[in-house]
């Protein structure tokens, strides 16, 4: 039991004051010499009792209207479950805060995330000025995504709440303002699940309270738009029970433009090898967008002079390219520009593309990191032990002179396979398969590892192919590594009318030199012979395998299909001429260099990944020191952030360590919320450092502003009823929202009470009555 | 109201400290307020004639206007008898009870007062017993004007205490005046009311014509009391601590049933019964006194 004014609560002694005027009245009574004692006395016993029952009720009622009275002048703020009954209890307002990076748009001066805040700030200061228990939970978005995420199910909401049950005090405005002010946006784009599903944890572990659930946002049609899972939370909060209150924070959608996406292509990556860059831009505005300004910026960083004294001084050197201008983007549409770059030497190197400033800055820049390798190492198996079929391959890979494809082919016979470890085939960036007749039981674990793990294979099969060994130890009825089987070398009938050229290609990266019915190349290439699958195989429609290529006879040529990680893809028919003149065509060293750019794709390294993704960097005990250094990005270079961390093993006798960011709130902020490029700065044993470069960007969806309708909304949420209002007319309203005013509710309790006294006062007829004349 | 009946209130006759000349004002008070007589009875005096109506007593059928003219007429006169009235006031301690100007026991002497003064005006017999459990005394019946001195005197010097017996008293009353006449009983009956229905009873197989005042106070019919009281009883030792308002209903109903008991019982007995309020005018016992006379002759 509490009050806000203990003092007062000796008030309650005025509760023995009826009792007290009972008995003084029953001292000091009039006395009457009466002639009809008789009647009187008969009536006595006839109504005794009644009479002393109202007596004693009567009493009782006043007894506990000054009770009551006392009750109202000390504040009587007890959480006792009984006065569930009489709606008495505390009021708790749980706030969610959508700092999603969607909530900077900036209309009118203030931004959606200022307007939200300016109602909080409403909020709790109206709360502050009730006379009954108030208590106050602001949860964030973005840190209630980290309960779920990072710290795990077992992990207390009060860890992440930047307040947490607690009591509003008269000074609670102050309080609030002053840690709002510390409140930004982050450049996360999270809807509200998590936030509500913190939310329930805390409503499961407090019971006798009158919960108002605030969600402030700007309510964008990402993620709003169907919100099945959010109604299931709110119906689950609404039922606990709880009022449900909707806060707009943005009236208006406005243009926006957002860099969705930003990768290599799928080329060859190696140093001095021109790199060439997609990079996608969408308009989620309402109106078209026209002449874009897309700047793309390199920053090439020489790994041979890291500055392991100053990590946090940039050490890369900018290169800007030439702006590439957009005509016109249709409202709703993307564009995607390739451009160019070029890094002369390996290295972790970064690309950065940035739009004009819009209504949302965060989705306007985007990082990638694109590791660049001297070059991309190839293995060739060729099956001939002259070699003459990898002669083809290694032409195309390495045409000599100043051309500089970046691969570097390496010829190898059968045996290599069965003879190297798996690490040794993980360095290769694609593998190639020249008709090989068969491979033992070892090469076939060693390649079906490589592609596994992401490794591209290519086979070439031939007349020298043992095709009983293809279908039954490669193909496995469809669970080896090759993608078909095969049953016998077939002719392909010569069209001496040459009506139709040989090879139909599909719309397939690796033929995208052939696209187009008119292309001249495709009628250059001739099929003599071939290897063709059962007469009745097909691709099974729930696998990988399709068809990349076919024979004008409806025969597949090559067929492509996913194992593990990899890309394989079959040839049927060999590389040196004989079955095919392809191999002297020139449009094969195109197919060949598209092959291996297609095959290698899984072992090219390029880091984007989402804002708020920890960033994990794993260390070997015997290379590096434990200690290293991140770097988080700030919105200047000279603003960056060192974080210091210890690399520490999973076990004793591990060799692995690993340190990481982002996992954990640290000083309240997970430290990989902020779009950027973050670095890990290891140093080995030796004193080098050993810099690896991460990218992590908003997520695209993030800048899509279109406003969900409250209507529609609410709609959807059906059947939880909740009140869609604008912040910047948000007023609380604790009668209406929070339940009764406990003093208030003494009050009329109290008023209640006085009438029944007079009720029972009158009924026991104390009341005088004017006397008959 | 005629002027002179507000002389009548009771405010007015506590004025009059002597009860001989508060009986004298009340009776010419009241007399003067009369424009003529509506009482007949027996007498020399002739006063009109009416035409017979059936249950007429033949007796007073005008022979000779019927031989003149065939129709039966009945002659009326001025009341003239020779009337013995006693008086039996109760003095006992219940009278003693009255907040408003007079209490019960001083208005019922100021009632029989009253009467005797009216009675021996008119040249009547008018006798006064009081009592209480018992006879207190006996004033016999005189014709003469000074008699009146000796029935107030025997009102006036009464102490007033114990108990009621009314049975007994009025058994004595029936048995000690054997002739008959008229028994004019004043008192609040707060006592056993068999009893004094039986009394009456016996009172009306002897003979006489009963007449009762039932004198109660304002405070009895009503009881307006409120806040907390303590009831003594006058008669007895009993006492009560209440909420007088609380117990108001109950009262009156007891009261009501007790009033209603006494109505009846003196209609069946043929007993003229009036209820006084001691805050009416005291001219209205007159009043049902003469009422009641009228009563007598028509049923005799």
């Amino acid at each position: 039991m509490q009050f806000v004014h203990q003092a007062l609560t000796w008030g309650f002694l005025l509760v023995l004051l009826p009792l007290l005027i009972h008995l003084i009245n029953m001292l000091r009574h009039r006395r009457v010499h009466w002639a009809a004692m008789d009647f009187l006395l008969q009536a006595y016993k006839k109504h005794r009792r009644w009479i002393w029952l109202k007596q004693f009720l009567l009493l009782l009622l006043r007894v506990f209207a000054v009770a009551l009275l006392v009750a109202m002048l000390a504040q009587w703020v007890t959480r006792g479950q009984w006065l569930n009954l009489f709606g008495g209890r505390a009021t708790h307002h749980y706030v969610l805060l959508d700092d999603s990076f969607s909530m900077s748009d900036r209309a009118g001066g203030a931004s959606a995330f200022e307007l939200g805040l300016q109602a909080i700030q409403r909020i709790g200061a109206q709360a502050a000025n009730e006379d009954t228990l108030q208590k106050f939970t602001l949860i964030r978005f973005s840190r209630a995504a980290r309960l779920a995420d990072l710290i795990g199910d077992d992990a207390s909401v009060a860890e992440i709440a930047d307040f947490n049950a607690e009591i509003v005090a008269p000074n609670f405005d102050v309080i609030l303002e002053q840690r709002r002010n510390t409140f930004e946006v982050t450049d996360l784009s999270i809807g509200p699940v998590a936030a509500l599903a913190a939310v329930q944890r805390l409503v499961e572990d407090s019971i006798d309270e009158n919960r108002v659930i605030y969600v402030v946002s700007d309510f964008r049609a990402n993620p709003w738009d169907s919100p099945m899972e959010v109604r299931e939370k709110l119906r689950d909060l609404e039922q606990s029970p709880a009022n449900i209150q909707l806060v707009s924070c943005a009236a208006t959608m406005r243009q926006n433009l957002a860099i969705t996406d930003l990768q290599p292509a799928q080329e060859t990556q190696a140093a001095g090898v021109p790199l060439l860059v997609n990079v996608t831009v969408r308009n989620f505005g309402p109106d078209t967008a026209r002449n874009v300004q897309l700047n793309v910026r390199t920053t090439f960083f020489d790994s041979d002079s890291p500055l392991v004294e100053n990590p946090a001084q940039g050490s890369g050197r900018i290169d800007e390219m030439p702006t590439v201008l957009i005509e016109e983007i249709e409202p709703g549409q993307s564009v995607t520009r390739r451009v160019q770059a070029y890094f002369p030497r390996p290295g972790r190197h970064v690309v950065e593309a940035t739009l004009p400033d819009d209504a949302v800055a965060a989705d306007n820049r985007r990082w990638c990191v694109i590791d660049i390798p001297a070059s991309e190492s190839v293995l060739i198996i060729d099956g001939s032990p002259e070699q003459r079929h990898a002669y083809f391959l290694a032409s195309a890979f390495r045409p000599g002179g100043r051309a500089n494809t970046g691969i570097l082919p390496e010829i190898k016979a059968p045996d290599f396979l069965r003879d190297a470890s798996p690490q040794v085939l993980q360095d290769y960036h694609a593998v190639f398969l020249l008709d090989v007749p068969r491979l033992d039981d070892r090469a076939i674990e060693n390649l079906e590892l490589y592609a596994t793990a992401g490794g591209g294979v290519a086979f070439f099969v031939g007349p020298e192919a043992d095709l009983d060994f293809y279908t039954q130890r490669l193909f496995r009825s469809g669970t080896g590594i090759f993608p078909l089987p095969v049953q016998s070398e077939d002719f392909l009938p010569p069209d001496d009318f040459r009506e139709a050229p040989d090879i139909v290609f599909s719309d397939h990266p690796v033929f995208e030199v052939f696209s187009g019915e008119r292309n001249p190349l495709i009628r250059l290439i001739t099929v003599q012979q071939y290897v063709r699958p059962p007469v009745r195989w097909k691709p099974d429609p729930d696998s990988t395998v399709q068809i990349a290529a076919s024979l004008r006879n409806q025969m597949p040529l090559v067929v492509e299909r996913r194992f593990g990680e990899g890309r394989i893809m079959a040839f049927l028919a060999p590389v040196e001429p004989g079955w095919t003149n392809w191999g002297n065509d020139p449009s094969f060293v195109v197919v060949a260099l598209k092959l291996q750019s297609y095959l290698a794709a899984g072992r090219r390294d390029f880091d984007s990944r989402p804002v708020g993704t920890p960033i994990v960097v794993s260390l070997e005990v015997d290379k590096f020191r434990q200690d290293l250094q991140f770097i988080a990005p700030g919105d200047t270079p000279e603003t960056r952030t060192v974080i210091d961390r210890s690399a520490a093993r999973a076990s004793a006798d591990s060799p692995i360590m690993s340190a990481a960011i982002g996992q954990s709130l640290i000083d309240g902020q997970i430290q990989t919320d902020r779009s950027g490029i973050y670095e890990a700065w290891p140093v080995t044993t030796s004193g080098q450092a050993d810099v690896r470069r991460f990218a992590l960007n908003v997520d695209p969806q993030g800048g899509d502003l279109r406003l969900v309708d409250s209507r529609d909304l609410l709609n959807a949420l059906s059947p939880v009823k909740a009140e869609f209002r604008s912040a910047e007319e948000f007023t609380y309203e604790l009668a209406g929202l929070g339940g009764s005013n406990r003093s208030l509710l003494l009050m009329g309790l109290l008023l209640i009470l006085l009438i029944a006294e007079q009720a029972l006062a009158y009924s026991a007829s104390y009341h005088p009555t004017p006397r008959k004349t | 109201m005629p002027d002179s009946r507000k002389f009548l209130h009771p405010e007015a006759i506590k004025r009059i400290s002597r009860l001989e000349l508060r009986a004298r004002h009340i009776v010419e008070g009241f007399l003067a307020g009369m424009h003529r007589s509506p009482y007949f009875g027996q007498s020399i005096e002739f006063l009109q004639h009416r035409e017979y109506t059936a249950g007429d007593d033949l007796r007073n059928v005008d022979w000779k206007v019927w031989a003149r003219q065939d129709r039966l007429y009945v002659k009326q006169y001025v009341e003239d008898t020779n009337l013995r009235c006693t008086l039996l006031v109760d003095v006992s301690n219940s009278m003693q009870y009255g907040q408003g100007s007079l209490n019960k026991y001083e208005y019922a002497c100021t009632i029989a007062g009253s009467l005797a003064y009216l009675i021996l005006r008119q040249q009547d017999s008018v006798g006064c017993w009081t009592f209480d459990e018992r006879i207190r005394v006996r004033v016999p019946g005189r014709t003469k004007r000074n008699h009146l001195f000796s029935i107030i005197e025997s009102l006036s010097v009464q102490k007033p205490k114990d108990k009621t017996d009314m049975y007994g008293i009025l058994r004595a009353a029936a048995e000690e005046l054997p002739r008959r006449g008229l028994m004019v009983l004043v008192s609040d009956l707060l006592t056993d009311p068999e009893g004094t229905l039986r009394g009456l009873k016996l009172l009306r197989r002897r003979g006489h014509d009963v007449l009762v005042f039932h004198v109660m106070d304002d405070d009895e019919l009503d009881f307006p009391f409120s806040g907390p009281m303590r009831f003594d009883g006058l008669e007895s030792m009993d006492h009560l601590n209440c909420n007088p308002r609380a117990l108001r209903e109950g009262y009156l109903e007891a009261l009501g049933a007790f009033l209603d008991t006494v109505r009846r019982g003196c209609a069946k007995n043929t007993v003229d019964y009036a209820l006084i309020r001691t805050s009416q005018p005291l001219d209205a016992a007159l009043a049902t006194y003469l009422s009641s006379r009228l009563g007598m002759h028509h049923r005799n």
